[in-house]
This record gives structure tokens, C-alpha cells and sequence, in this order.
């Protein structure tokens, strides 16, 4: 394990350029793009009040050198300081903070239904390549990869809140006369379990079938083509005609001879479907009024929360590169092949 | 024929394949017998169909085959026939259910496979041990350190140590692999194993040991084998039947041991196309035109096309029939030539002396040579230290004088492609120094150095890869004239292009450059020039597109060719054809030729001289005659014992240690000592230096005389050609 | 880039290789999912093209007295809450989502495939600088960056496309890339190195035509992805402003009245999102397919 612990090394040490580069660069489109940053920053109003402007570029810092306002800049976001909404008039993280666990629910619940179903699909297509199960696959997720996620979802309330009122209406995690658990961890579905609280429970976990099966289509689509082609790929490889010359039992054959194999390029796909998923996040969040960042994102642009929206940017930016990190390292381990 | 003498009985068997609309009729009307404990070579190029037939035995065809006629039987039992198939599926439906429980018994435990090692036959995401315990676990219910006790005793078996068990595949050498799935294959007592190609893509001393374990393992085990392959000689070795496939049917079957004294005309320039060691022939024949792709049926003998002996009852039906013309020895011919005996011996050496050599100024030179890679490892990671490099070639000295044909000979990994690379100037040396026509190449003048690009021209191993898809042979053979474009039009002189005749100078440069395309065509002898001159690389069969990649390396008139493994790529009736034309570019253009390669035969048969690498070194150096008859070195007289495959008394000699393939040698000494009989202390501590043995021979040996005193090889060599007489 | 000698060879044997050369295309239009998408593109660019002479009303024409009518003859796909014709909303929308995909990927392709080409093919420090600045484009999810992007260059036609093409220009660049670097390393372009072939030489005869198809796919998907992000930003708020028509703005707009059955003010709009987005995709999958082909054969 000596060039596994090497290899985990240099993959952190690769991460630091990254992410320099991602501080770099949300630097330059707040501080140097604007023209005045002060307007970016402090929002709209500052701008009728020349008084209130120089005292605001004072406060920023923004009457120091370049280099300086960005090393100020690096040493806040160290500290986890994403800024301060002048609009909202509160620290960007602490609102970040409690807007998180809302919109790590849906998205996991996403990944729970969208992973192992768009996995199953692209198997089951790629067991009957060309015959009508493979083509029903193939369309439906043609279809997912086509469909931007906000329509999907207007689609499935239409359906599913009008028409078929099986979903609950959509606004927020729960019905607008249920109070919410005490807060433990923040995410309603555990805190719901966690405090006995079996209505809120079932009423949440209601709450967020449509939302995440509007997030994970995409999800299933994407995974569904990927797998189909790998199983295909894989199955024509010489190791399985080995493997049926052998005779072994057939789900032996296909779980441990094909799966495995087929299962690796999955890896670096669902890492990129999370980023995608990111978006897909403020846009369902939208929809459905659900209270995590998303919508806080929705509501910063409606407002003109310049800072409120560059710290999602960053956040989800870092987000975004530890996953893939996570994928990386995940791969790694799973091949062999993979040198370290 | 019954089938019932027989343990595997093909009977009238044919296979297609569909590939979109096209037909592929790979195997039509094809019966033989396989006997308990028998060996039987199936001998073939590629697109013969003998694959699909190993494969359809082993019933793992793919998907898009289907059995159109006849059957095969394993111990009377009907295991391929029109409704079962010959193919595996990954559907799983009723009937596939059906006609897996059927073979439950046949797959592995009464039919095994040994795969082609080289490709990818073993799972990547397991490892070795997780491969060959599974077969006992999953089809022997057999409990799991039981199946780990009896793998690692398997891997004994088949000369592997126990660490083997505990990697993952990529991480062994071809040889070993080939092992593993060897083990593979005797696991379950087989009464039948099919080899499929076991031995193609492996170093000759590798192959030689292949063969080696195989016919040790057919002893010991008792078990019936069918061995593929597209060597006659190597697999001979191994068989006491061989039958020879053509174009989907059998066209001779005969026994082994004398193969030589064969019938049908397709077998007979099959045997004389290839070079072969022991015997020093001034000719090989070529086998005009190319296979057939099998897009329809030929009705008749499928050779009919290329056949030198045919006649016109060769298109019936009939003359596809194998006859019995002697006892054991079928052949479907009815003409039955007697063959002009085409391998008279001429007096040794009459092809060096041959041609005149009006003087011998070299063309290129290398003086101290060398090269130097980094150990790639993965990630970028931090680079120092010496043994972070690999040394690919190390101070080399070669020459090849003006109309001099000198081959390179050396296993995969000795360096000779590197060294081919920096002798064509497509690299830059470490350290040391190539010389062209006397002037010194400086890597970094590029101006000089497109120059001397004229002067060396590289024909490269795979001429599948080396010609881009998109261009048609046209532009890719004028394609070294329009790179070097303005040099060539002063150098032909004429009106040249920067005159005022425009529009003049264009049309006369259009013919002159067709003219040019067709002469190098001509001389490369890629005729006639309008049926190739407008196709593509991918409508060209193997041995026309290396023909095409010679043209173009003739076109700039160059004043030598390296060919880098020219025919290693190619199917066996078309290598003879280009090893011809090699010799005849040197006798008519008097054009020199570096001829590296693996195989000592063709190095015997084209060169005059020849320089044997290992591990980057030249290790020995000598007229062609000299090195193979007196060798003075233990590697190359074990290169050419393993090539002829040597048994019994001279093996011992030399110790089974010579053929072994072990990595790491000590850095001071010689660095074949940790695989020499000879090895003696000073071998280890001191690393020899190249001495003169006798005038122009060189060894890098401590005991050159020594071992050349031994006359290993010419005692082996008489004794190879006496028993064929 | 190449000399007059070399130019001269391509004329003069132009006419022989013409077959390889149309090859892709027809067998691309032969294929039932190429011609359909083909002519699903074509349909578009029409409306967007006739747009003015297709709508029978003007888009911004408000008439309250007409406010939410379901689809009807004269308003085949109704009118919403301004009482504006929907379908002729939905043209016009066409037009300017097209336009916005179009250029904002034509500019990312170029952008991208030749700092791919440069970072591919010369390698080393251009290589190393090119693509660490991709890698931080990439580190972004792509919408959220393009949120970021058109919030501070203020809402707005340009600002939309400055956000797709630069958040498009890294794949384009990667995929450029990677061609360039697998066919760099072909025996074939060892070759003509060996035999004096310039690199200028070797980057246009050998090294971009097989880059080509790549990122053409890329380029196809592209489309819709870009149509699919303008719809995204604009219904956020951050794209295309009202009353200008655009389909994803028309989403949200027809939001609030979902709920409350006039369904068409979202889904009309949203289905011809859909169907471009699925054509491209399509057309993407079909020249992938269809370059395997073309080079097997």
C-alpha cells in the first residue's frame, strides 16, 4: 500500500493548482470584470450614495492594490468567510450553512434512485442489444439527456400534483401544516426519525419523491447509455469468451466476469453527473420551492446578491472538484490496472 | 472414417458469418477425427478459418456465426450442430438454457482452450489466482482453500512460482501469461484441449519453451490436442497429424514428421515460402496473389487462383475431395504435380558473393550509440536517480556499407526498434553519434536533417498502421515528393517552378510526378499501376500495403532502407514475396538495407551480415555464415536452437537455464550471465566487451572461443537437415 | 501551409478520392436517425429564419380581452396571461435560441478546438498552460458557472452567449485534444516525419481531418446543451428578459397558471425545447457512429 499512499498524496497535491485556479478565477469576475466591485458587492442601492460607496470600497478593501485585495480575498474564503450579503445583511455562510442539508438530501435521494437504476437499465438493454426492451431504454433516455430538468419537472407536477393528485403540492420539504422537527442535523428526514416524529417523516419523504425523480432522470439517462455501451464493449471482450469456454454459471459470468469490468467507466461518469446534478439543483429547487441553495440561489439573483451568488459559485466549484477527486481515487482503487 | 474411433468427430461442417449485408463463409464442408491422447496441428493463415473451427469445437464462436451444415460430436454426444449452434450468448433465453446444460459436462471438464495468451484472454480485474480457483469453486463445488491449494499446485505445474497466483494479469510478461492460461486449460483433466495460435506474439526462445511445456504436459496428462497455428515448422513439433486449411476446407492431411514430403500445391510453397535455418536455400517461393476473402462460395479448389498446376477439372465440385494417396495422407488435389524440387542447395554464401560489391563505403554508421528513457510510472512523479531510466540501446557501433543488406536480430525489448528509430532519425541519441554518407547527423539542424531524411528511409512493422486511412495510394506514395516538393524540382531540373511558366510548369510537373509515382510503384512491384494506384489502404490486402510503404520509401531514391520487422505482420504466403523484393530492390538498385528482425531464418536468408542484440547491447556481429555456423556467443546459439527446437542430447548441453527468461542481471557484468550454462565468475563481476574471434566475427563474451569451439550450432544444423533426408 | 507543389498533387487526384471524402455524409443521411434529425434542424431553421412570416401575431401584441385561451384554431397553441399568442411567442422564441446556440457554440468551437489543436499538438508548455486553465473552467458545474457569469456581466442577450461559449470552450478544447494526441502518436505520422514532412505539413495533411468528426459530435450536442443552458439561465432570470419571447423564460412565465390548468403557457414552449434538443443529440450519436463506420470500411 506504500505507492497507494503516494498516489493519494500527489492526487491531493493535484487538487491545489485546481483549486487556486478556481479562487483565481471567481476573483476576476468579481473584482476585476465589474469595473467596480463595490457595486457587485454591496448591491445596487450603494450606487445612488457616492458617500456610502467610497465607505463600502474602504470597508472592501477595494482602495488597496490588486494583489492585496486578492490575498484578503484568499485568507477570508481559508477561513470559510464566502463574504457578507449586504442585502441580507448577514454573513454569506451562515445563511449557506443552513440552506446546505436540504439540498444534500435531494440530491443524494437523486443519486439513490438515478445510480442503481440508470446502472440497471443500461444492463438490461445490453442484454437484449437491438431487441424491444434495448430500444424502449434507448429512447426513454435519449429523452432524459434531451429534457431540460425544470420542464421535466413542470411535466411530473402537472401529472402527478394536478391531474393524478398523488404528490403532494409542490412547495418546500412538507406540507405547509406540519411543523418542522427540532433541527439535530438540519436534514428534515432524519431529524423527523430522530425525534419520533413518524408524520413528518412519511410527509417528507412524500415531499421529495417527485423533486428527486425529477433531478435523477437526467441521472439514469446519462448512466443507462454509458453502461449499455461498456456491458456491450466488455461482453465482446476475449477475457469473457474465456470465461463462457470456462462454462461457469451464468451470473457468476455476468456479475463478477462482466460487471465488474463494465462498472469502471461508470465511476468517472456519475462523478461528472453530479456536477450537472449542481445545476439541476437551483432549477428544481425553483420549482418545487424547496429551501436549500438552489433557491437561495434563485432568490439571490432576483434580488441582485451578487456575493450571495459567487459564494454558490465557489462552493459548488470545490464541491464539484473533491467529487471528481472522490471518483479518481475511487478508480484507482477498483482497477488494478491503474498504476500508482 | 467413423465417428465413433474418434474422440471429437467434425462432421461436414460449415460456418458463416453475417457482418451487416456481407457473407463470410469461413468454414464449408469440413470433416476430420480427433483420436484419445492424438495431437493434430491445424495449419493455416489468417482468414482460413481454422480459428472459427477451434472455436466452434469449444462452442464459443460469436454471436453472428451460424452453423449452416453438418456437425461435431464429442465422445458420440452432438455438441455443435444447426439448432444448437457453435456460438455463446450473453441473451439468456430457454433455449440457450437448454443448450448450456447440455454442455455443462463438454466446457472445460471434457473441451478445454488455450487462448492466445498476448491478447486480452485473462479477466483484468482479477487476479490470477481469483481466475483459476473460480473454475475449481464454480465448477467443482469445491471448497475455497482446497481450489487455492490445487491452483498454486497448478502454477507449479506449468513452471510458475506461487506469487503468480496473487497478481493481476497485466502485471506478467506474454510468456507468462501463456502459462497461466495453460494451467487454465489443464485444470479440470480435459480429454481434449484446443491451442489456439498459443505461441504467436511471443519471442522465439519464449515459443520455443511454449512448445516445450505443451508436448511435456501432453505426455504427462494424457489429453488429446488441437493445436492452431500459422507456423508449419513450430507446430509440427508438437503434432503427429497436421492438417492444412485453406479458404475453409481442408486441402492436405498428413503426419507430421514428414511434412516436407507433401502433395497439394498450396502446401507445398507454404513450406518453401518460409526461410528456414537449417537450410541454406538461395530462393523462396512466392505465393502469387493473396487468400480469398470467402465473400461467396468457390466452387471448387479454392487455391485454383494462384495455383501454378491447375487444370481445368480443378473448378468441379469433385476436386475438392480429400484423397488417400498414401496410407495417413489425404490430400483434395486431382492434379497432384510433381514438384520441381525448388530448394537445390547452392554452394554457401553464393547469395553474398552474388551480388558485386563495387565498394564498401558504409552508408550509415552508429558509433557509440545510445539511449536513454525515463521510467514512466504512472503520475508525474518526481525524476532522478539512474534507476528511474531504462537504457534501451547502449553504446552501439553498427555499420552498413553501400549495397550491403546487414539484419538487426534481437527479441522484443533488446532495443533494436529504438535503435531502428535512431537510425532513421525519428529520435534523438542520448550520447553517441549516427553518421549518413560520412556526414555526422545533428539532430537539432532540422534544414540538414530533411535533407539527409532522403538519404534513410524507414519501411515500419505494421503497414496496417503506417499508411493514414484517408489517403489513397496515390498521395501516399507521392507524399514524400510533395513534403520535400521544391528540392525535387531543382534537383530534376527542367523549367523549375518559380519561372514565369506557370501554368506551363504544371502540367509537366503533374505527369513527371505520376511518372515518379509509377516507377517507385514498379519497382516495388505494386502492378499494374492502374488497378492500385486510386484504392485505398483498407482495399489492399497486408502484403500490397507493405508493398505501398516501400514505394513510397523508393520514391525519394534513397540510399538505404531501414525495415523495421517488414513481413512480421504479414500472412505466411505473402512474406516470401517481400523478402524477394527486398533482395532484388539490393541487386538492381544497389540500394543498402537494414533488416531488423526476430527471426534468425530471414536474417540468414536476406543478409550478409548480422548484428544480434540483447538488452540493448550488440552481443554478437559477423558475416551471416560465420555467426550462424560459428557462433561465438550462448544467446545467439540460443536463438538458434530454440528457432530450430532443439531436443534431447544438445539441450541438455546447454542447460534449460539458457532458455529461461529472467529479469534483472547484476549491473557490472555481463548481462546475459544470470541465463548462461557458461557463466563463470568474472561473468558476473566484469561486463564483457566486443572481441574479434575470427576476421569481422566480434563476440561479447569472456570465453568467445570457448564457446565457439563447442560448434554448437553446426552440430545442430547438420543434424536438423539430416533427419529431414 | 502547404506549398504550391504539394497543393497541385491534392487537384490533380482531387476527382480519384472523392468517394472517401463524401462517404460520411452520405452514409450520415442514408442512416434513418441522421435524416430525421437532419430535417428536424432544417424545420427549425426555417421558423427561426421565416419567423416574422410564419407568426400570425406579433409576439408582444398584448390583448387582454384574450388572456389564457386554451389552443384553438386561431391560437393554435392559446395565449397567456397578456393575452399574446403563444405559438407566435413560440416562433419567435425559436429564432432567438437558435441564434443564441449558434453563435455562442461557433465561437467555443473555434476558440476550442484550436487551443485543443495547439495544446494536442504542440504539446508541453502550451499544453500544460491551455489545459490547466480548462481544468479550472471544468471545475465549475457548468451551469452554475454560467449563472455567475451572466449575473456579473448583467442579464442579457451577449451576456448569454459570453456564458455558454465560455463555459463550452473547455469541452470542445478536451476533445480537440485528445484526437489530436491519439493520431499524433500514429505510425503513419511517424512516417511522414521520417520522411521530412514539416510539422505545418503533418498538422494539416494528417493531424485535423480525423479531428474533425469529434468535434463535430461535440459540436451537434452542443446545440442542444446551448439551447438547453439559454432556457435554464432565462428561466432563472438571469437570461433572455421579458417581454422578449424565449422558450425557457415562457416556462416560467407560464408557471404560475400550471397549477391552475392552463397547462400550454409552459408546455408548448417546453416541447420545442425538447425536440431541438433531441435532434441534435441524435445527430451527435448518428456521426459518431457514422465516422466509425466510414474508417472500418
Amino acid at each position: 500500500m506504500k505507492g497507494f499512499r503516494k498516489f493519494l498524496v500527489l492526487r491531493v497535491v493535484s487538487l491545489v493548482p485546481t483549486i487556486f485556479g478556481l479562487i483565481l478565477l471567481t476573483f476576476f469576475l468579481t473584482h476585476i470584470i465589474p469595473g467596480n466591485p463595490a457595486i457587485i458587492l454591496g448591491g445596487p442601492e450603494v450606487v445612488s450614495n457616492p458617500a456610502e460607496l467610497k465607505v463600502l470600497e474602504a470597508e472592501l478593501g477595494l482602495n488597496k492594490p490588486l494583489y492585496i485585495q486578492f490575498i484578503i480575498y484568499m485568507v477570508q474564503l481559508l477561513h470559510f468567510n464566502l463574504g457578507y450579503s449586504f442585502i441580507q445583511g448577514q454573513y454569506i455562510s451562515y445563511e449557506i450553512g443552513a440552506r446546505f442539508p436540504p439540498t444534500i438530501e435531494l440530491a443524494v435521494a437523486a443519486m439513490i434512485i438515478g445510480v442503481p437504476i440508470g446502472i440497471y437499465a443500461g444492463i438490461f438493454a445490453a442484454l437484449r442489444a437491438n431487441q424491444v426492451g434495448d430500444h424502449a431504454v434507448r429512447i426513454t433516455s435519449l429523452l432524459g439527456i434531451s429534457m431540460p430538468v425544470f420542464f421535466l419537472d413542470l411535466l411530473l407536477i402537472i401529472v402527478f400534483f394536478s391531474d393524478l393528485h398523488v404528490a403532494p403540492s409542490p412547495f418546500g420539504q412538507l406540507s405547509p401544516q406540519l411543523s418542522y422537527p427540532r433541527t439535530i442535523t438540519g436534514f428534515v428526514i432524519i431529524d423527523s426519525l430522530l425525534t419520533g416524529n413518524i408524520t413528518d417523516f412519511a410527509n417528507s419523504l412524500w415531499h421529495i419523491v417527485l423533486p428527486a425523480v425529477g433531478l435523477s432522470f437526467a441521472v439514469i439517462a446519462v448512466l443507462a447509455r454509458v453502461m449499455r455501451s461498456s456491458v456491450l464493449d466488455v461482453v465482446n471482450k476475449d477475457y469473457m469468451r474465456t470465461a463462457f469456454a470456462i462454462g461457469l454459471p451464468r451470473n457468476i459470468l455476468i456479475r463478477k466476469y462482466a460487471l465488474r469490468n463494465a462498472l469502471l467507466p461508470t465511476i468517472t461518469v456519475t462523478a461528472i453527473q453530479m456536477g450537472a446534478l449542481m445545476g439541476g439543483v437551483v432549477l428544481t429547487e425553483t420549482i418545487f420551492s424547496w429551501p436549500g441553495l438552489g433557491l437561495y440561489t434563485y432568490n439571490s439573483i432576483l434580488s441582485l446578491d451578487y456575493p450571495s451568488i459567487m459564494a454558490v459559485a465557489i462552493l459548488s466549484g470545490v464541491v464539484f472538484v473533491l467529487i471528481n477527486f472522490l471518483a479518481d481515487i475511487l478508480y484507482g482503487v477498483v482497477d488494478p490496472r491503474v498504476k500508482y | 472414417m467413423k465417428p465413433d474411433e474418434y474422440l471429437l468427430y467434425v462432421d461436414d461442417l460449415s460456418i458463416e458469418y453475417t457482418i451487416g449485408q456481407m457473407r463470410i463463409y469461413a468454414v464449408n464442408h469440413l470433416s476430420f477425427g480427433v483420436r484419445e491422447n492424438e495431437s493434430i496441428g491445424i495449419v493455416g493463415e489468417s482468414g482460413c478459418g481454422k480459428s472459427t473451427l477451434a472455436m466452434a469445437i469449444a462452442h464459443i464462436l460469436p454471436p453472428n456465426a451460424k452453423v449452416t451444415s453438418g456437425r461435431i460430436l464429442f465422445r458420440g454426444q452432438v455438441i455443435v450442430d444447426q439448432s444448437m449452434g457453435a456460438s455463446y450468448s450473453i441473451r439468456y433465453n430457454a433455449k440457450e438454457r437448454k443448450i448450456e446444460d447440455q454442455l455443462k459436462v463438454i466446457r472445460w471438464k471434457g473441451i478445454s482452450v488455450v487462448f492466445q495468451g498476448a491478447l486480452d484472454s485473462l479477466n483484468p480485474v482479477h487476479t490470477v489466482g481469483t481466475q483459476i480457483s473460480d473454475i475449481f469453486i464454480y465448477k467443482e463445488n469445491m471448497p475455497k482453500e482446497e481450489a487455492f491449494a490445487r491452483s498454486k499446485e497448478l502454477l507449479n505445474v506449468v513452471g510458475l512460482e506461487s506469487w503468480v497466483f496473487n497478481v493481476y494479469p497485466h502485471q506478467l510478461s506474454g510468456g507468462m501469461k501463456q502459462r497461466v492460461i495453460i494451467a487454465m486449460a489443464i485444470s479440470l483433466a480435459p480429454a481434449l484441449v484446443i491451442a489456439d495460435e498459443p505461441t504467436t506474439s511471443l519471442d522465439v526462445i519464449t515459443q520455443y519453451r511454449i512448445i516445450e511445456e505443451l508436448s511435456k504436459l501432453r505426455k504427462s496428462h494424457g489429453v488429446a490436442l488441437v493445436n492452431i497455428s500459422h507456423d508449419m515448422p513450430l507446430i509440427s513439433r508438437l503434432s503427429d497429424r497436421l492438417m492444412v486449411m485453406y479458404a475453409g476446407r481442408i486441402v492436405e492431411m498428413l503426419s507430421s514428421n514428414n511434412f516436407l514430403a507433401n502433395s497439394h500445391p498450396y502446401t507445398h510453397l507454404l513450406v518453401n515460402s518460409i526461410p528456414r535455418i537449417e537450410e541454406d536455400i538461395s530462393e523462396i517461393l512466392p505465393i502469387r496473389g493473396a487468400p480469398p476473402r470467402l465473400r461467396e462460395r468457390i466452387p471448387g479448389c479454392p487455391f485454383y487462383d494462384r495455383c501454378d498446376y491447375r487444370e481445368d477439372r480443378c473448378r468441379d465440385e469433385i476436386a475438392v475431395k480429400l484423397v488417400e494417396t498414401e496410407q495417413n495422407h489425404y490430400v483434395a488435389c486431382p492434379v497432384l504435380p510433381k514438384f520441381s524440387s525448388p530448394k537445390a542447395p547452392e554452394a554457401a554464401g553464393m547469395n553474398v558473393s552474388g551480388y558485386p560489391r563495387v565498394n564498401s563505403k558504409p552508408v550509415l554508421e552508429a558509433r557509440n550509440l545510445t539511449k536513454r528513457f525515463e521510467k514512466k510510472t504512472g503520475l508525474r512523479e518526481i525524476k532522478t536517480s539512474a534507476d528511474n531510466e531504462i537504457i534501451a540501446v547502449d553504446s552501439v557501433d553498427l555499420s552498413v556499407a553501400e549495397g550491403e543488406i546487414v539484419a538487426l536480430v534481437g527479441e522484443t525489448g533488446s532495443g533494436k526498434t529504438t535503435l531502428s528509430r535512431l537510425l532513421g532519425l525519428l529520435e534523438t541519441p542520448t550520447s553517441g553519434e549516427v553518421k549518413l554518407n560520412g556526414i555526422s547527423v545533428e539532430m537539432r539542424e532540422s534544414k540538414r536533417i530533411k535533407e539527409l531524411r532522403r538519404i534513410v528511409q524507414t519501411i515500419f512493422q505494421d503497414p496496417f498502421q503506417s499508411v493514414n486511412p484517408r489517403f489513397s495510394v496515390f498521395s501516399a506514395i507521392a507524399e514524400p515528393v510533395s513534403v520535400n516538393g521544391m528540392a525535387l524540382d531543382q534537383n530534376n531540373g527542367g523549367e523549375g517552378n518559380r519561372g514565369g511558366t506557370e501554368s506551363g510548369g504544371n502540367g509537366s510537373n503533374a505527369t513527371r510526378l505520376e511518372n515518379l509515382v509509377k516507377g517507385a510503384m514498379a519497382s516495388a512491384e505494386l502492378l499494374p499501376f492502374e488497378d492500385y494506384v486510386d484504392k485505398f489502404p483498407h482495399q489492399l490486402s497486408g502484403g500490397q500495403r507493405q508493398r505501398l510503404c516501400i514505394a513510397r520509401g523508393l520514391i525519394l531514391n534513397p540510399k538505404i532502407l531501414i525495415a523495421d520487422e517488414p513481413i512480421s505482420m504479414l500472412d505466411v504466403s505473402l512474406r516470401a514475396g517481400v523478402l524477394n523484393l527486398l533482395k532484388k530492390l539490393r541487386e538492381e538498385r544497389g540500394i543498402s538495407i537494414l533488416y531488423i528482425t526476430h527471426d534468425m531464418a530471414s536474417a540468414r536468408y536476406l543478409s550478409d551480415r548480422i548484428y544480434v542484440m540483447y538488452k540493448g547491447e550488440i552481443v554478437e556481429t559477423g558475416t551471416t555464415e560465420s555467426l550462424i555456423r560459428k557462433s561465438a556467443h550462448p544467446y545467439t546459439i540460443a536463438l538458434l536452437l530454440a528457432s530450430i527446437g532443439v531436443q534431447g542430447s544438445i539441450y541438455e548441453t546447454l542447460g534449460a537455464k539458457i532458455f529461461a527468461q529472467r529479469e534483472g542481471s547484476s549491473p557490472e557484468g555481463c548481462k546475459f550471465a544470470d541465463r548462461c550454462q557458461f557463466a563463470k565468475d568474472i561473468c558476473f563481476k566484469t561486463r564483457p566487451e566486443l572481441k574479434e574471434v575470427s576476421d569481422g566475427h566480434q563476440s561479447r563474451c569472456h570465453f568467445a572461443e570457448e564457446v565457439q569451439g563447442k560448434r554448437l550450432t553446426e552440430l545442430v544444423l547438420k543434424n536438423a537437415i539430416g533427419s529431414r533426408n | 501551409m502547404m506549398d504550391g507543389f504539394a497543393g497541385r498533387i491534392g487537384e490533380i487526384r482531387k476527382s480519384r478520392s472523392a468517394r472517401n471524402f463524401y462517404l460520411p455524409f452520405i452514409l450520415f443521411l442514408k442512416s434513418k436517425t441522421g435524416l430525421v434529425s437532419m430535417l428536424i434542424l432544417l424545420f427549425y431553421i426555417v421558423i427561426a429564419v421565416f419567423a416574422p412570416q410564419i407568426a400570425p401575431y406579433n409576439p408582444l401584441q398584448q390583448n387582454l380581452s384574450h388572456s389564457l385561451l386554451p389552443p384553438s384554431l386561431s391560437h393554435l397553441m392559446g395565449t397567456d396571461d397578456l393575452g399574446r399568442d403563444v405559438f407566435s411567442r413560440v416562433v419567435f422564441a425559436i429564432r432567438i435560441d437558435l441564434e443564441i446556440a449558434f453563435i455562442s457554440v461557433s465561437i467555443a468551437y473555434v476558440i476550442g478546438v484550436l487551443a485543443g489543436i495547439v495544446a494536442g499538438y504542440y504539446g508541453k508548455i502550451a499544453d500544460n498552460a491551455i489545459m490547466r486553465v480548462m481544468d479550472v473552467f471544468l471545475a465549475f458545474p457548468s451551469l452554475i458557472f454560467a449563472i455567475a457569469i451572466s449575473v456579473i456581466l448583467g442579464t442579457g442577450f451577449l451576456s448569454i452567449i459570453v456564458a455558454i461559449t465560455v463555459t463550452s470552450i473547455p469541452l470542445f478544447s478536451r476533445v480537440a485534444r485528445s484526437t489530436v494526441l491519439s493520431t499524433k502518436n500514429e505510425l503513419y505520422v511517424t512516417a511522414a516525419v521520417s520522411q521530412g514532412a514539416s510539422k505545418t505539413h503533418i498538422l494539416f495533411r494528417h493531424i485535423l481531418p480525423p479531428s474533425i468528426a469529434p468535434t463535430l459530435v461535440l459540436y451537434a450536442l452542443g446545440l442542444g446543451g446551448a439551447i438547453n443552458v439559454a432556457a435554464a439561465l432565462s428561466f432563472l432570470g438571469v437570461g433572455i428578459h421579458p417581454p422578449t419571447p424565449e422558450l425557457g423564460a415562457m416556462i416560467s412565465e407560464g408557471l404560475n397558471y400550471v397549477l391552475s390548468g392552463q397547462w400550454w403557457l409552459s408546455v408548448m414552449p417546453g416541447l420545442f425545447i425538447v425536440l431541438i434538443v433531441i435532434a441534435t443529440n441524435m445527430m451527435g450519436d448518428t456521426i459518431r457512429e457514422v465516422n466509425d463506420v466510414s474508417l472500418r470500411r
